[in-house]
């Protein structure tokens, strides 16, 4: 365990290959359970086979779409568990078994774990040709140490949901700044003491490191062979402090995310505005119906109007899995995805992506009207936010443990129950860079 | 000797709270899986709102093309398999490991009651390897075959058969001319028979609220346990799944309250049994 791994997993890397090599190098051997093995076909003149596995709606159906116009490439999709319910350990033991699929559905948020496993593959070449359709800033979700592990699929740009009603009942002007933030959060309250700006979710990591990142967090970087972690850096902490300032003057309510009690309190009109992604236009759509038509989108209150850079939450991109046999093909097919008008245009209305390409708000799909906003093109208010996502943040390789961390660290802050917001990342940036080591990973001071 | 009114109205007392702790989220799903989208989070919790409950479980069955009774189907299909085959099973080595004297016989029992202490989720990726070689990934019989392994069990016959199944029976047995099949088949099982059916519930039910090992083995939603699904739906974190997921849910307990409540005759009267036999 105290041995130390270099920083993309070589070791691990290596022993992965040899046991591909292994499993997958005796025709007729034990491994005839593994399914397919695409090279023999490829070898043969036959067309190429790609097992792709993920779990978004609408997958099926663009590998169906892709097929009919790809008779040389034939790609079979397999669903599999949401990956932080199961699917990703799934894939981790198929890569050691040596029946990996192709290509896979990674979080970006969860890349970096696969990437220190030794569980991907090296795409810099494959990919090269399509970059330039991508908005430069998803690249970056996906590159590590210079090279590129992933095609980006979809993404989440923040935005700022808000009761119209609300505010024009009271007169109150729409905030374009955090400043203004705090100060329509304050003539709120006064006006009527029942309802506050937001419902801050102290246990949402990933919503908060949108957040930071709209300010300009580095959490996790690589220089030379070892990860920075920076989870405490000066944009977070003033991040913390802002919110830490508006929980001291009661003007939030706090609520744990995804909680009954957090959509009561949008059900009830307690709240006035959910700063958050691009998805939860729909999740709102769903889970607080009875406010319909109340709701409008603006973008997401910036920290400098001269700059106005915002945050992103989520985004899965697809991987090349070790030991795939063809991954040109397997980036071909997942840039076609990611890329191609009519393919892209269906996932936007099947699986509620947000597309990542340079031009992907022109695409038909981006501008339909939604009456629980009223009427409002909300997906173009979304587009125009995707532009201006700040270009420098990923992940680091252990996001679960951190943010199991982050959760109760966070929660006993903004419940009062011990600390502040910004105490509390201390904290967590502590025992992050500690569960780093913890994996024989090195750390930079 | 009967207790007195005191300890008799604390006891009902204590059992009431205990009563009301454990069936307070039973209810609150019965009552949920009653009310549309919209009403969940309008209405009372605890509380009825509008009843919806027949479009629910309409909406239920015919959602993404019909797959939750399939899944429902499935979950029987590996809780009834798994559960018989994990009672024969442990039965069998139970009651040898109790009655047939064998050089290592200490060793076994000593290896199973090791097992008993490693914990399931660290068999994961060993077990995943395994399936492979064989060629049982992503089939039924990779959910079926590890699921009739149950170290508890074989234990628990172990001790019930040392005392329920008296080996002078077993000499009588053999003095009449029964082979060993039959003396364990007709004596044997129905001594054990209070054992054997607390193992099988207690197996069941393991296996009804599996999520670990049929995520490891199934890829192909068709073959999934409702635990799979209902964990799917709930990942998608939208409305409308959610109430598929609360429907869901409720509708999949149903069965094990059903085979709890067609069992307990024979548990409670044989737990007794034995415990008088001991």
């Amino acid at each position: 365990m105290g041995k130390s791994r270099t920083i993309l997993g070589a070791t691990g890397a290596m022993v992965c290959v040899s046991l591909v090599a292994a499993c997958g190098g005796q025709p007729g051997s034990q491994s005839s359970a593994a399914p397919s093995a695409p090279a023999s076909s490829a070898a043969a003149g036959g067309p190429v086979t790609i097992e792709w596995w993920g779990w978004a709606p609408g997958y099926e159906d663009a590998a169906k779409a892709w097929n009919a116009s790809h008779p040389g490439v034939q790609v079979k999709f397999t669903q599999t568990q949401p990956g932080s319910q199961g699917g990703y350990q799934r894939m981790l033991a198929a890569v050691k078994a040596g029946n990996a699929p192709c290509l896979a559905q990674v979080g970006a948020e969860t890349l970096p774990s696969f990437l220190v496993e030794g569980a991907l593959e090296d795409i810099t070449a494959h990919a090269q040709p399509y970059n330039t359709r991508f908005q430069p800033w998803t690249l970056n979700t996906v590159t590590f140490g210079g090279k590129q592990f992933g095609i980006p699929v979809d993404s989440g740009p923040m935005g700022m949901f808000y009761r119209k009603d609300i505010f024009d009942k009271h007169g109150i002007e729409v905030p374009k700044t955090w400043d203004e933030y705090a100060a329509a959060a304050e003539k709120l309250r006064k006006a009527d003491p029942e309802v506050s700006i937001t419902t801050f979710t102290p246990d949402d990591m990933y919503g908060f490191a949108g957040f930071a990142q709209q300010a300009g967090a580095r959490w996790f970087g690589i220089s030379g062979d070892a990860w920075q972690v920076r989870m405490n850096d000066e944009a977070t902490v003033k991040v913390a402090n802002y919110w830490q300032g508006l929980i001291d003057k009661k003007l939030v309510d706090v609520m744990p995310g995804w909680s009954d009690g957090l959509w009561k309190n949008y059900t009830d009109g307690k709240s006035a505005t959910f700063v958050g992604a691009v998805w939860m236009t729909k999740v709102l759509e769903d889970s607080i119906s009875k406010t319909s038509g109340k709701w409008a989108v603006a973008p997401m209150p910036v920290w400098d109007v001269a700059s106005p850079s915002v945050g992103n939450v989520g985004g899965s991109p697809n991987a090349v899995l070790k030991g795939c046999a063809n991954p040109k093909e397997a980036v071909d097919f997942a840039a076609w995805l990611s890329t191609d008008a009519t393919a892209f245009n269906d996932l936007i209305d099947k699986g509620g992506l947000f597309p990542v390409t340079v031009d992907g708000g022109s695409l038909p799909n981006m501008s339909g009207a939604r009456p629980f906003y009223g009427d409002q093109k909300v997906f173009q208010v979304f587009a125009e936010a995707s532009k201006n996502v700040s270009p420098d943040f990923s992940w680091g390789p252990t996001m679960p443990a951190v943010n199991s961390v982050f959760g109760e660290a966070f929660g006993k802050a903004a419940n009062g129950k011990g600390g502040t917001l910004a105490e509390a990342m201390a904290t967590i940036q502590e025992k992050a860079v500690a569960s780093l080591k913890d994996k024989g990973l090195t750390v930079a001071p | 000797m009967k207790p007195t009114l005191r300890s008799r109205t604390l006891t009902t007392a204590f059992m009431f709270v205990v009563a009301v702790y454990v069936l307070l989220p039973v209810w609150w799903l019965l009552v949920s899986a009653t009310k549309s989208g919209g009403d969940l989070f309008d209405t009372p919790a605890l509380w009825f709102g509008e009843i919806n409950l027949g479009t629910n479980v309409g909406r239920l069955m015919e959602q993404d093309g019909g797959v939750y009774p399939r899944w429902l189907i499935n979950t029987v299909i590996y809780s009834v398999g798994g559960a018989v085959g994990a009672t024969v099973v442990s039965a069998m080595a139970g009651y040898a490991l109790s009655k047939y004297p064998f050089r290592g016989r200490g060793a076994v029992f000593a290896v199973i009651m090791f097992a008993v202490l490693i914990p399931v989720p660290l068999l994961g990726l060993p077990l995943y390897l395994l399936l492979t070689q064989l060629g049982l990934l992503n089939t039924m019989w990779g959910v079926l075959l590890p699921s009739m392994v149950s170290p508890f069990g074989v234990y628990l016959a172990r001790v019930y058969a040392d005392a329920a199944v008296p080996t002078d029976l077993l000499e009588a047995g053999r003095l009449d001319g029964a082979g060993e099949l039959r003396i364990f088949f007709t004596v044997a099982v129905r001594l054990m028979a209070p054992a054997l059916v607390t193992l099988f519930l207690f197996q069941f039910v393991a296996i009804w609220n599996n999520f670990f090992l049929p995520m490891i083995v199934l890829n192909d939603e068709k073959l999934w346990p409702v635990t799979l699904g209902l964990v799917k739906w709930n990942s998608l974190r939208t409305g409308f799944y959610r109430d598929m997921v609360i429907t869901g849910a409720f509708v999949s307990v149903i069965p094990v309250i059903l085979a709890f409540i067609g069992l307990q005759r024979f548990w409670k009267a044989d737990l007794a049994a034995g415990s008088v036999k001991v």
